[in-house]
C-alpha cells in the first residue's frame, strides 16, 4: 500500500515535471475556452435582460460553463499521451518493473486533475478581469476546485479508457473533438435549462457534464447548497469514480 | 548442476484470432550465458520474450525465470529481470539522470542507493556528459545505452534484450556488443537477446537457438551449429606466389584434408575442423618448404545453419549483414574475401595456431575485427564458453564503447 502510493507519487511527479517543462501546452489548452468566454460573453450579453434569466450578467452565467469546458478540453489529451507512451514503449518498460500497475493510470489522471485546476484558476482570473461578478464563499471556492479536480480526473480516465479501446491516436483526437462540443451543448453552460427545447433539456438531465456545470454555477454564484446541488455533486463524483474504475480495469486487463 | 535460469516447457502462444506464435517450445538457458534467440521477423521471438518478461501470458505450457513461474509469481520474476524492448522506453521529456532515478523509484530502492547507482551507470555507459540533457535530444545509440542502463538499476540476474541493435549504425552496434559482453563477463549476468542479425547472434552469443514459425529448429553454440553444416576452409598464401606440386601433393594426401582448390596464387584447403587441422597441417607444409605467408580460416555462417534446419534461406532483405555462405561465394568467384588485421590473419605459423585455437584461450575477448563484420567469411576465433568458465577479470575490450554516441 505504501509502495503503491509511492509509485503513484513518483509517477505523478514525472508528469508534473514534464508539464512544468513545457508550460506552453497548458496555455494552448486554455486558448479555446478563453475564446468562448470572450466571444460568447460579448455575443449574448443582452441575454441576461430576458425575463426569468437566472443570473445578473450573461458573463457570470457563462463562466461556470467555460470552467467545465476547460476541464473537457484539458482532459481529452490525457488519452493521447497514454497512446504516445504506449507507442514509445514507456508503458511496457514500466510494466516490467516492480511498479504497482494501478499507479500507472492513477498518476496520469491525478496529474490531469491538478492540471485542470490550474487552468480553471486562470479562466476564473480572466473572467473576473472581464467583469464577471463571481462571488463564491471561501468554502465554495475550495469545493469548486474539488469538483474541477474530480471532473479532470474523471474525464482523463474516460479519455484513457477510450484510448485503450481505440488504440490509435487519430480517431481518439477526432472522438475527443466530436464529443466535447455536443457534451457542452447539452448542458446549461450557455443557456439556462428553462430556455431549452424539451428534448435538449431531457438530454441534459442525463449528461454528467450538465451536473458539473450546475454544481460549479451554484458554487461560483455563492448560492445555497440545496438538494439539487448535492445531487449534481453526487452525479459528478459517481461519474468520475466510474470512469476511473473503467480505465483502471481496462489497463489491468492489458496483459494478454 | 544448477537448474536453468530460464526454462520453458511446452510453451505455446495463440493470439486471439487464431494466429499461433509459439508451438510447444522447450528452452533452457543457464546462468551466466549470453543466449541468442535468432529468427526472422515474425518467427516468435518477441512473443517468447514477452512471456518471459511477464508482459504476455502463455496460452499453454509453462515458463520460469530465475526460479519463479512467469504466470503464478510474475512479481518475483519482474524483480529478477531487466528488459530492454525494441522501442527505447525511456521518457523523452526527462533527462537521462531523471529516467534512471525514476526507474529506481519504481523498484522501491532506497534514495541513496538510487543516486549512487545512477552515477555509476552513467559513468559505465559514458553518459555523464549527456546525463542532464533531455532524452529527446539523444541520438539513437545514446538512447539505447540509457535504456539498457535503466534496465540495470535494480541489478537484475537476467537481462532481456529484444533486438538491441535494431536501427543502430555499425559503430554503435559494435559498441553495444562490447558492453553486453562486459556485463556478462564482469557480473556473470545472464543475457537473453533476440536478434534477426545472424552476425550478432554469431559474435555475441555463447549459445544460439534458431527459431522459425514458433518453434526451435536448432540450439547449440554457434561453432557447433556451424560444424554441423559441413567443413571449414583454410586459405593459404605463399611467399613465392603459386605453390608447387609438392605442396599440393602434401595437402591432398593428408587424411584431414577433404579437398584442395586453387584460388589465384592462394589455396583453399577444405577440412572438417579448421582449428584442429591447422596445427597438424603446418608441420606438413614446413616439411615441403612451402613458405606460408598468411593463413585464414573460414567457417560456414549461421545463414547456412539456418538453411540446413529450416530448409530456407534467412531472408536476405532483412539481414543486410548475414551474407551468403562462404562456399557459394567461393563457387561463384573462386574466392572468399581476404581477411586482414586482427587475429584473423597470422604472419607466422605459431601465432596462427594460437589464434585459430582460441577456444582454449584465457577467456579474454578478442578485439574487433572490422572485416568480419561485413558479412564476408569470418574466422572462428571467438571463445564460446559461457562467462562462468571465463575469467571474470576486466578482459573485455574497452575501446569500442568509448566515444560512441
Amino acid at each position: 500500500m505504501v509502495d503503491a502510493a509511492a509509485d503513484t507519487w513518483f509517477l505523478f511527479l514525472k508528469y508534473a515535471r514534464i508539464t512544468l517543462r513545457m508550460p506552453m501546452w497548458t496555455v494552448f489548452g486554455l486558448v479555446q475556452p478563453l475564446i468562448w468566454l470572450v466571444i460568447f460573453g460579448q455575443l449574448f450579453s443582452h441575454f441576461a435582460k430576458m425575463a426569468g434569466f437566472p443570473a445578473e450578467s450573461y458573463l457570470a452565467f457563462l463562466t461556470p460553463g467555460i470552467v467545465v469546458m476547460t476541464v473537457l478540453f484539458g482532459s481529452s489529451w490525457s488519452g493521447v499521451n497514454l497512446l504516445r507512451e504506449i507507442t514509445y514503449g514507456t508503458v511496457e518498460k514500466m510494466m516490467v518493473t516492480a511498479v504497482h500497475r494501478p499507479a500507472i493510470v492513477l498518476s496520469r489522471v491525478l496529474h490531469n486533475g491538478v492540471l485542470v485546476v490550474l487552468q480553471v484558476a486562470i479562466v476564473l482570473a480572466v473572467a473576473a478581469a472581464m467583469g464577471a461578478r463571481i462571488h463564491p464563499s471561501p468554502g465554495g471556492m475550495v469545493l469548486l476546485l474539488g469538483v474541477v479536480f474530480a471532473m479532470g480526473l474523471g474525464f482523463a480516465s474516460l479519455s484513457n479508457a477510450i484510448a485503450l479501446k481505440l488504440r490509435r491516436e487519430e480517431p481518439l483526437v477526432v472522438a475527443g473533438n466530436m464529443m466535447t462540443l455536443p457534451l457542452m451543448f447539452f448542458t446549461s453552460a450557455f443557456i439556462p435549462k428553462l430556455f431549452m427545447p424539451a428534448w435538449i433539456a431531457a438530454l441534459a438531465s442525463v449528461n454528467p457534464v450538465h451536473y458539473g456545470v450546475e454544481a460549479s454555477r451554484t458554487l461560483l454564484a455563492g448560492q445555497r447548497w440545496d438538494g439539487d446541488f448535492w445531487l449534481a455533486m453526487g452525479v459528478v463524483l459517481a461519474f468520475s469514480a466510474a470512469a476511473l474504475g473503467w480505465s483502471m480495469w481496462l489497463f489491468m486487463r492489458e496483459r494478454t | 548442476m544448477t537448474p536453468p535460469i530460464i526454462q520453458t516447457s511446452g510453451l505455446s502462444k495463440v493470439y486471439p484470432g487464431g494466429r499461433t506464435a509459439l508451438a510447444a517450445m522447450d528452452l533452457a538457458v543457464h546462468e551466466g550465458e549470453i543466449f541468442g534467440f535468432l529468427g526472422p521477423n515474425g518467427a516468435g521471438k518477441t512473443s517468447t520474450i514477452k512471456i518471459l518478461t511477464t508482459l504476455s501470458r502463455p496460452s499453454g505450457g509453462s515458463a520460469s525465470v530465475a526460479g519463479f513461474d512467469v504466470s503464478r509469481d510474475s512479481a518475483s520474476v519482474r524483480r529478477a529481470i531487466g528488459y530492454v524492448a525494441q522501442e527505447a522506453g525511456v521518457d523523452y521529456f526527462l533527462t537521462g539522470r531523471e529516467n534512471l532515478v525514476l526507474q529506481g523509484r519504481l523498484y522501491h530502492l532506497d534514495r541513496r542507493v538510487i543516486l549512487q547507482r545512477t552515477d555509476e551507470l552513467l559513468g559505465l555507459f559514458d553518459l555523464t556528459a549527456a546525463a542532464d540533457q533531455l532524452v529527446s535530444s539523444y541520438s539513437g545509440g545514446t538512447k539505447r545505452k540509457l535504456d539498457i542502463a535503466t534496465a540495470l538499476l535494480h541489478r537484475p540476474r537476467v537481462l532481456f534484450l529484444d533486438e538491441p541493435t535494431l536501427g543502430l549504425d555499425l559503430q554503435s552496434r559494435q559498441a553495444l556488443w562490447a558492453y553486453i559482453r562486459r556485463l556478462n563477463a564482469s557480473h556473470g549476468m545472464t543475457i537473453f537477446l533476440t536478434t534477426h542479425y545472424l552476425e550478432e547472434a554469431d559474435k555475441l552469443a555463447h549459445r544460439v537457438a534458431i527459431i522459425d514459425q514458433g518453434g526451435i529448429k536448432a540450439m547449440d553454440t554457434p561453432d557447433r551449429l556451424k560444424d554441423g553444416v559441413g567443413g571449414d576452409a583454410i586459405r593459404l598464401s605463399f611467399e613465392a606466389g603459386a605453390p608447387g606440386p609438392p605442396v599440393w601433393q602434401a595437402l591432398r594426401s593428408h587424411p584431414l584434408v577433404i579437398e584442395v582448390i586453387a584460388e589465384g596464387e592462394s589455396l583453399h584447403v577444405v577440412v572438417k575442423e579448421g582449428r584442429d587441422a591447422l596445427p597438424k597441417l603446418l608441420p606438413v607444409l614446413d616439411a615441403v618448404g612451402a613458405g606460408v605467408r598468411s593463413i585464414t580460416v573460414s567457417r560456414p555462417s549461421l545463414d547456412d545453419v539456418f538453411l540446413k534446419h529450416t530448409g530456407k534461406a534467412f531472408s536476405v532483405g532483412e539481414t543486410g549483414s548475414g551474407g551468403e555462405g562462404w562456399w557459394s561465394k567461393w563457387q561463384q568467384k573462386g574466392a572468399s574475401e581476404p581477411v586482414q588485421g586482427g587475429s584473423a590473419t597470422a604472419d607466422s605459423p605459431a601465432t596462427a595456431s594460437s589464434a585459430a585455437g582460441g577456444e582454449n584461450g584465457s577467456g579474454g575477448w578478442p578485439q574487433w575485427n572490422e572485416k568480419s563484420a561485413d558479412g564476408g567469411p569470418r574466422v572462428g576465433t571467438e571463445p564460446s564458453t559461457p562467462a562462468q568458465g571465463a575469467s571474470t577479470k576486466d578482459t573485455w575490450p574497452q575501446g569500442p564503447w568509448k566515444g560512441t554516441t
